[in-house]
């Protein structure tokens, strides 16, 4: 393994030879792979072996911290800190908590959508060594392309420079990180 | 895959249905017979099995139109079970003639000088011509649905399923119309002081769920009787219909404590009579099951997408929500009767179990006179190809 190598990125014509790509280097034993392509591919996602996401516990776990912090704001500054009759009713209601309890757990849960979503991908980012790739500017409009990273343990660029043209893989490159 | 019509054989072709829908009519006249003594309490409880059933019908009926309305294509494997629900339509309207006979009993709003100036609206003529034309209304579609798809089993014209999606938003708009005027006057009329404008979403999301819960329940166990049906209704139909259930379970919840929250905050004597004996007098202690059992257990465990890509606990998140909306049912309707209480005994299950018996028995029964899938259905490939990760 090369410290200063990134690792190898290979060019493909459609999202089926790169869905087949993904998987015979996956079948291949290579676990670091990743691919870039212009829309979400079908089957892309099992093809690459890519699990369940844990933005759903972060959530989970940031809304309903959010719905118990409201809740608790409320108690203690209309029922606790400084009692206060609303309307006759109990200092302690539940019932009037709920409304706002509900929205603060949903804006909870978005703002932890948007920015656990961004964290979990590591953005914002201004540069990857995939940039550095001759034809990379064509993975927003009609490229497929895959890359296996220098940190897989079975990392070997001549051995993975045949295997992906073998799938049809173009522009082969090795890239510095 | 092969595309064929299944159907079901040997001993669910049709001794299956007839036996329960005897087993259960034995249950219920049976029930009649020893509560001779209790007549309010039978037919209470008779009209909570009643306004279940009607919910199961209605939501199916719903369920049906929707999808041909918005040309779903994912339910398409399973609708034939909403079909067969939503035709039992008819059989309701049988459940319901006895309780027009036992209005009395039931409503006290027929008594002299208890409706006063709801009189033009609350009388036992006009009541019982509503009823009439909600059923025909009722029917109507259902049958029209049901008969079309039927159809399309035999000359496998595509053109039938446009036909219903160009009628869906009519069928859509009066059932809209009659399913809130039938829960204002077979629900909502039993406290007939009270009034409640959030009611009608409260019966519409109450009847979406208990229909769509039943069809999954229904669905696990076709899988279970027939192995071409198991092929064809896999997890992605399950998650997908989980994922429906699920936001009708929050519109549900919704309806249930903004009309509540609404009545708390206003304090209006008019309006609390109907919660009194719900919340704080003597029925307080089912607002725990409603509030758990229905809400917050299904909304953590159908959050996570195991558990709704798991055949076995979403079917039996479904069974759960199934059982608490017929409490739901129970303390919407009986306390406005009984609002001292009312020692819940073997009466209840053998009105509700037996009138669901009968129920599901003459589903069985028409479900095996017909294919159990809708194998023409033009849109039946891309529903058993669904793949919940697409979007």
């Amino acid at each position: 393994m090369n410290a200063t190598i990134f690792g190898i990125l290979a060019q493909f014509d459609s999202p089926a030879q790169l869905v087949k790509a993904a998987k015979a280097v996956r079948e291949a034993g290579y676990v670091k792979v990743d691919a870039y392509s212009p829309y979400p591919v079908h089957g892309l996602d099992k093809a690459l072996g890519i699990g369940d996401s844990r933005l759903g516990w972060i959530v989970l776990i940031v809304s309903l911290a959010g719905a118990a912090g409201a809740f608790w704001l409320q108690v203690w500054t209309t029922s606790i800190d400084y009692p206060f009759t609303i309307g006759g009713k109990p200092y302690f209601s539940w019932e009037i908590f709920i409304p706002v309890t509900i929205i603060l757990m949903i804006i909870a849960a978005t703002f932890a959508i948007f920015l656990g979503m961004l964290a979990l991908n590591r953005l914002p980012m201004y540069y990857h060594p995939v940039f550095s790739h001759s034809q990379f500017h064509k993975a927003t409009s009609d490229g497929f392309f895959l890359s296996v990273t220098s940190d897989d343990a079975r990392y070997d660029a001549a051995v993975l420079k045949s295997l992906l043209e073998q799938n049809g893989g173009q522009n082969v490159e090795e890239l510095e990180k | 895959m092969k595309v064929a019509p299944i159907y079901l054989t040997g001993f669910f072709k049709s001794t299956f249905g007839i036996l329960l829908f005897v087993i259960g009519l034995l249950s219920v006249s049976g029930a009649y017979i020893a509560a001779a003594s209790e007549p309010r309490h039978f037919w209470m409880t008779y009209l909570v099995a009643f306004i279940f059933c009607l919910t199961l019908s209605l939501g199916s009926l719903f369920f049906v139109m929707v999808h041909y309305l918005s040309r779903a294509a994912w339910g398409v494997v399973f609708r034939r079970i909403s079909e067969n629900l939503m035709i039992l339509i008819p059989l309701v309207g049988l459940f319901f003639i006895p309780i027009i006979a036992a209005m009395p009993e039931i409503f006290f709003w027929t008594h002299p000088g208890e409706a006063m100036r709801k009189l033009l609206y609350l009388n036992t003529p006009f009541f019982v011509c509503r009823a009439v034309f909600y059923f025909a209304i009722w029917t109507g579609f259902s049958v029209y649905y049901y008969r079309v798809s039927i159809n399309q089993d035999k000359t496998g014209e595509t053109g039938l399923a446009v036909k219903l999606a160009r009628i869906a938003p009519v069928g859509i708009l009066l059932y809209a119309l009659t399913q809130t005027f039938a829960g204002i006057d077979w629900v909502m009329s039993l406290s007939h002081a009270w009034f409640s404008t959030m009611f009608p979403v409260e019966v519409f999301s109450a009847s979406v769920i208990s229909a769509l819960c039943l069809a999954m329940v229904l669905m696990t166990f076709l899988r279970k009787i027939s192995p071409m049906f198991r092929q064809w209704a896999n997890l992605e139909h399950y998650h997908a219909l989980a994922k429906l259930i699920y936001g009708f379970n929050l519109l549900w919840a919704l309806a249930v404590f903004t009309q509540y929250f609404v009545t708390w905050y206003a304090n209006l004597p008019e309006e609390t009579l109907f919660y009194i004996p719900r919340t704080v007098g003597a029925w307080h202690s089912w607002v725990p099951i409603l509030v758990f059992g229905h809400f917050f257990i299904p909304f953590f465990l159908w959050m996570s997408r195991h558990v709704k890509r798991n055949i076995i606990a979403s079917t039996l998140v479904a069974l759960l929500m199934l059982g608490v909306q017929y409490l739901h049912w129970y303390w919407m309707i009986v306390p406005s009767v009984f609002p001292e209480g009312l020692k819940v005994g073997l009466l209840d299950p053998s009105v509700g179990a037996g009138m669901m018996a009968m129920f599901l028995g003459a589903f069985f029964w028409l479900l095996g006179r017909r294919s159990i899938v809708a194998y023409r259905d033009p849109w039946l490939a891309e529903s058993l190809s669904l793949d919940n990760s697409v979007h």
